[in-house]
């Protein structure tokens, strides 16, 4: 059977469509790692990214914990959501996990601020507290305005949407690029 | 021809409503006045003062490439006041391209309400929570009384003084800076060591850079070879058998000649007719016949003039004459922005 000219012509076919689907599968996997990277070093490869701003925003989520400990008891819930809610959220790395748990710690941190807004704080701690808040707010602005979105928009409507990429992406089951939110 | 002209015609509409389109999704902004250090849309600042930012932005731009922009309205439309200062930030291009070190104090006096944002080039250092405490320490009490003039330039200053300290210049011209940043405040700084092991060192260049190349070709030009590949062997695999086959019957053609491709190949070829009789010695030619005389010398070129000597540079290379100095400018020029962008964020009435 293997000496049939037909034979071997299919089995031809057959190897060169497997690596042909192969080589695109690994092909559009890379042009989607390539944009979530985004998501880490930033659009412009700078390292200002949304991942990096969100380091920020746990850093100072710890900070007016270190401040609210001064007032509130270690183990209240308003602290503790707080602190639990940051290390998961340094811990985590991928883009739609990192948008649901910066959504619970900005409502944790606003119980927390409301917690001490009844706690009567030294001048130095209420400036804390006022300096926090600033620049947690800020950051999420800045997360906010970042380009990481549009750029997974600009792959998952456009190009992967776009012939021959679509119909690969069909046949070797590759997903799209994670957007954050 | 009038297919043809209803054709561009459409592609032209089609162009048009789609830069319209494009153009519709950035945010409009109020456009900079002349000045462009200062834009007192609302009327609530004296000339004096106007005057001042504009003579004090025209030192720190010289000596940092850095721009404090002012810029006051009645009310935004409903627009978010940090949405409104980040897209006219970012349009009017504040602060230096190289370095994005822009401020923008936007005052929306209708609304009481005021927002300050940094460059991205400066926001880690000039912080939102330190511009806050500006805007608190210098603006808000005049704010509320309604003393713009007053508050405006205290917020100003402290802002220059801030560029001075930050780029160890004298701005103001009155004494040497200090060149030391702000202290710690005891607590840790959201943006120092954000390194915690697993992410890679931001710092590093040419690392994580994203290739913007043609997505599309890439994955096309893949698909494309595999598929030429794949036809050539079908090609083959059909054209190498017969080919052997018809040579065996004695088919002279090739595989891209018409006649392989049909039913059967061509009848075998008669046998040649047998060669006749040497038909005996050549007869003489003609002599050789004699070529023209060769064309006679052309003489001597004409010359041309003789090389000019050049003016000005050395052959090695002089220096550039040095630029005309920063000061000598015209009061009268238009001032630009450098080009600077920000990410956002700030801060606003507390």
């Amino acid at each position: 059977m293997l000496k049939n000219r037909k034979v071997a012509v299919i089995i031809c076919v057959i190897v060169i469509a497997l690596s042909i689907l192969s080589g695109a599968r690994r092909s559009l996997s890379e042009v989607i790692r390539e944009t979530e990277d985004a998501f880490v070093y930033g659009v412009a490869g700078d390292g200002q990214s949304i991942y990096h701003d969100l380091g920020s925003r746990t850093q100072l989520a710890n900070n007016l914990v270190t401040v609210a400990e001064r007032y509130l008891d270690a183990e209240d819930d308003a602290v503790s959501r707080v602190r639990v809610l940051s290390a998961k959220l340094q811990r985590e790395t991928r883009p739609e996990k990192c948008y649901d748990l910066n959504e619970e710690l900005s409502e944790a941190v606003s119980d927390l601020n409301a917690a001490l807004l009844n706690a009567s704080l030294t001048e130095t701690d209420e400036d804390y507290r006022k300096g926090i808040l600033t620049d947690f707010t800020s950051y999420a602005y800045t997360i906010q305005h970042d380009g990481y979105n549009d750029l997974v928009r600009a792959l998952n409507e456009g190009t992967l949407k776009k012939f021959p990429a679509r119909l690969l992406k069909l046949l070797t089951l590759t997903g799209n690029a994670e957007y954050y939110g | 021809m009038k297919l043809w002209n209803r054709f561009a015609a459409l592609m032209l509409a089609l162009t048009l409503l789609f830069t319209c389109a494009a153009a519709a999704t950035e945010m409009e902004v109020v456009e900079p006045t002349a000045a462009f250090y200062v834009a007192d849309y609302a009327n609530v600042l004296s000339d004096e003062t106007e005057n001042y930012i504009v003579s004090m932005n025209d030192r720190l731009e010289e000596l940092t490439g850095g721009q404090i922009v002012v810029v006051t309205m009645e009310f935004l439309g409903g627009k978010d006041i940090e949405d409104y200062a980040y897209n006219l930030m970012n349009q009017w291009g504040i602060g230096s391209a190289e370095q994005n070190n822009g401020v923008l104090l936007l005052l929306s006096v209708g609304e009481a309400d005021y927002w300050a944002m940094a460059g991205s080039g400066i926001s880690l250092a000039l912080t939102a929570n330190l511009l806050g405490d500006y805007l608190t320490q210098y603006l808000e009490q005049d704010f509320a009384a309604g003393s713009y003039d007053s508050g405006v330039t205290k917020f100003f200053d402290a802002t220059l003084g801030w560029f001075g300290n930050f780029y160890a210049v004298d701005i103001t011209g009155t004494g040497a800076a200090s060149g030391t940043q702000g202290g710690s405040d005891g607590l840790l700084d959201p943006d120092a060591g954000q390194d915690d092991g697993k992410k890679d060192d931001f710092a590093e260049e040419n690392k994580g850079q994203i290739q913007k190349g043609n997505l599309v070709g890439k994955i096309a030009g893949g698909f494309l070879i595999g598929i030429v590949v794949l036809a050539l062997v079908v090609f083959l695999a059909i054209a190498i058998p017969r080919s052997i086959s018809l040579r065996k019957r004695g088919y002279r053609y090739g595989v891209f000649h018409p006649a392989f491709w049909s039913q059967k190949p061509p009848a075998r070829r008669p046998a040649p007719a047998p060669r006749p009789a040497s038909p005996g010695p050549r007869p003489g030619g003609m002599g050789r016949m004699g070529g023209g005389s060769a064309p006679a010398n052309p003489g001597v070129r004409p010359g041309g003039s003789g090389r000019q000597v050049s003016s000005g540079r050395t052959s090695f290379g002089g220096r550039p004459t040095a630029r005309s100095s920063m000061s000598s400018r015209p009061a009268s020029r238009t001032r630009l922005g450098g080009g600077g962008r920000t990410r956002g964020g700030g801060a606003g009435r507390r």
